[in-house]
């Protein structure tokens, strides 16, 4: 089994994405042969009131339950947030709830994250925190974004030690930064060769998802990385789909 | 994985011996053979002469290690002109290596890197050059894709492989359109649609398979070419034949 838990849907607005709804999405994952994904709108990294962008996808969700889950997007700088978590969380069934700091202009040791934090522990909603969504080298000359700062995630983890927490689209050297109780996917990372079998050293200190980044990457290069020759099965099994079932419980049929 | 054979253009040691890690991977992802430039035993941007031939010495080494299954760029910096000719005559001539590798030495609009892309030409046997548009600034002497596709322009009978489609693949792409320049597709970017776009800009004829490793993951770089939406005989120039074109142009000479 093969499960994605960094999936997006909606509109790039800086150049063109094949597949890039939600039949897109679907596509892509037959393609790749990904069981389930974790979707969240990407109309939402540019709207700061992600509500409008949650209930769209949502809807567009609703009748893919058994491939896809709705993963909300939330901004806690922007008035309202609560009951935008509220909505995604009553109203549209959201299996976690995904933040993307530097896009939505705080940063990572903000206290209104720390608010959110509590919040989604409360609900018992796991929050996901956005590194990046494109290489910094690649960015458009009047929208350069840094990268979300690894520093501010730790300290959030240890004055929020009860929410399950998820770093995405992060680079080697960034989940080095990170505490090791500290989730993390595979997005962000292409190399070096053998860095998985590194970030799972020693065995079970680190969780470690698989996450694509696609309709903005392409998934089977997020797949191949599960291929590492000295992995071990049980080491692919948890990376694939095992540590995604035990820290996103409320994920359905897909995640079976 | 295609059930043919593979062929890696772009491959770096780390920093003098390949990886085992990227051997077995090599294997098992059915890769042949491997074009492998050392960039020298440290990180260094401008270097001198004898960093690049020290570097060199290193891919002889495993060109002779690895017997077939790996291929030898010739690297040097431009800017030492007479010792860069007269090690890539060496490599090429006496050592076998396949062709030039040019980093970020110079800049692709000197007449230092034109001396090379001549030398190239004589020679019969096709530059690796780098190439990138970085949004957070170049390297004073990092070329970017429009002076690699003015150089190829002013330089039409070189075969010059622009790295990573020059790195902001869009730019990049656009910018080889109008020129002769090929690419390859090496490097982290994995987006979405990035190889489908580069074919239909360019031509399957003009894209080459490379990774980066072992700075890359060799299978991530692998899958962009094996899961885009092109035809099999697109595929099938990418990975094998546009290489395998190229290594002859020398052997034709011969």
């Amino acid at each position: 089994m093969r499960l994605d838990v960094c999936a997006w849907c909606g509109t790039w607005p800086f150049h063109g994405v094949p597949h890039s709804d939600v039949d897109g999405l679907l596509h892509l994952m037959d393609r790749a042969a990904i069981d389930g994904a974790l979707v969240a709108p990407l109309d939402a990294v540019f709207d700061r009131d992600c509500r409008g962008p949650n209930a769209r996808l949502a809807r567009a969700l609703a009748t893919r339950g058994d491939r896809m889950a709705f993963c909300a997007m939330a901004n806690p700088r922007y008035p309202g947030w609560q009951e935008t978590v509220r909505i995604a969380d009553e109203d549209w069934g959201a299996v976690a709830v995904r933040v993307i700091p530097t896009y939505h202009g705080y940063r990572t040791d903000d206290q209104s994250l720390v608010e959110l934090a509590e919040v989604l522990a409360e609900r018992q909603l796991p929050l996901i925190v956005t590194t990046r969504l494109l290489d910094e080298r690649s960015h458009p000359p009047a929208f350069r974004v840094p990268p979300a700062a690894m520093e501010g995630v730790n300290a959030l983890r240890a004055r929020v030690p009860r929410v399950t927490l998820v770093v995405s689209w992060a680079r080697v050297a960034e989940i080095a930064a990170l505490d090791d109780n500290v989730a993390v996917d595979l997005s962000g990372v292409q190399g070096p060769g053998g860095f998985l079998e590194s970030l799972l050293e020693p065995p079970g200190q680190r969780r470690v998802l698989l996450g694509t980044g696609a309709v903005l990457q392409v998934p089977e290069c997020g797949l191949a990385k599960l291929g590492y020759h000295s992995l071990s099965r049980r080491q692919a099994s948890d990376v694939a789909w095992g540590w995604a079932r035990e820290l996103f419980p409320r994920w359905g049929p897909s995640a079976g | 994985m295609p059930d043919e054979p593979i062929i890696d253009c772009h491959v770096h040691p780390d920093p003098v011996d390949l990886p085992e890690g990227l051997i077995r991977e090599a294997n098992r992802l059915g890769v042949t053979q491997l074009i492998v430039a050392s960039l020298g035993r440290s990180w260094d941007y401008e270097p001198s002469h004898e960093h690049c031939v020290r570097g060199n010495r290193d891919t002889l080494a495993l060109v002779d290690r690895y017997g077939g299954m790996v291929l030898g760029w010739a690297y040097v910096n431009p800017r030492f002109e007479d010792e860069a000719e007269a090690e890539v005559r060496w490599c090429v001539e006496e050592a076998g290596f396949v062709g030039i590798k040019l980093w970020v030495s110079a800049l692709a609009s000197e007449s230092c890197v034109g001396r090379m892309i001549d030398l190239s030409v004589e020679l019969r046997v096709p530059v690796l050059m780098h190439a990138w548009h970085k949004a957070t600034g170049n390297l004073p002497l990092e070329s970017t894709p429009q002076m690699l596709a003015g150089l190829a322009q002013a330089k039409p009978r070189a075969r010059i492989i622009m790295a990573h489609v020059g790195g902001d693949w869009q730019l990049g792409s656009r910018a080889a359109e109008g020129s002769p320049l090929l690419v390859d597709t090496s490097g982290s970017i994995v987006e979405n649609g990035m190889i489908e776009e580069t074919v239909a800009r360019l031509g399957a004829h003009r894209v080459l398979f490379g990774s980066d490793a072992a700075g890359v993951d060799l299978a991530t770089a692998l899958a962009k070419i094996t899961a885009a939406e092109i035809p099999h005989e697109a595929r099938r120039r990418i990975l094998y034949d546009n290489v395998v074109e190229l290594l002859s142009w020398r052997r034709q000479a011969a």
